[in-house]
């Protein structure tokens, strides 16, 4: 019984260790942020494919495809807002590293939002849905 | 993070073993590779079409 106690203990130290460990400095942040604006971008291009599909088949209402197509310019929009907090974010002097990132942090939150409501309506025509 | 997440980690390393635990917790990490100003820039370059320039290449 202490064993197994003992062995709990280690392993509750072991992984605390690893997840301090993980916390994310700088450039951790960067290369999340960036690899996250890739996916989404392969999402928003894979969205763009299904919906220019289903429009040619009419299975996508005029009203469906504008609304479609204005969250893609909002996307693009939101995307280059984002990129320019990142790259002030990558340059940041010590002092100012928190502000520039938590205007990084909403600029990518704004990104998701457009890319999951661009989602959810394909989604809606697809039995597989695509995911991020 | 709370106690049950930590105890199923710790069921996790009693079961499977502390090295496979590790391997599945590397598994979360981002990719940490350092990214350069000039990658962003080069980022913001690749721009991906929107649907409506999509639409027009298509037809």
């Amino acid at each position: 019984m202490i064993r197994r106690k003992t062995i709990i203990i280690i392993a509750m130290c072991l992984v605390s260790a690893l997840l301090m460990g993980n916390k994310c400095d700088r450039d951790d942040f960067l290369g999340a942020t960036y690899n996250s604006i890739k996916t989404m971008d392969i999402a928003h291009e894979r969205s763009g494919q299904v919906l220019i599909d289903l429009k040619k088949q009419d299975v996508v209402s005029a009203e469906i495809w504008e609304r479609a197509a204005n969250a893609s310019d909002s996307y693009l929009a939101a995307r280059d807002v984002l990129i320019d907090a990142l790259i002030i974010y990558a340059d940041s002097s010590k002092d100012n590293e928190d502000a520039n990132k938590s205007v990084v942090t909403a600029a990518l939150s704004r990104l998701d939002v457009i890319i999951k409501d661009i989602l959810a309506l394909v989604n809606t025509f697809l039995d597989n849905p695509i995911r991020i | 993070m709370d106690g049950t997440f930590l105890i199923t980690i710790a069921e996790l390393v009693l079961k499977h073993g502390v090295p496979t635990v590790i391997d599945l917790i590397k598994t979360w990490q981002v990719d940490t590779s350092n990214i350069s100003i000039q990658d962003l820039e080069d980022l913001k370059k690749q721009k991906p079409k929107s649907f409506r320039d999509m639409l027009d290449d298509d037809s």
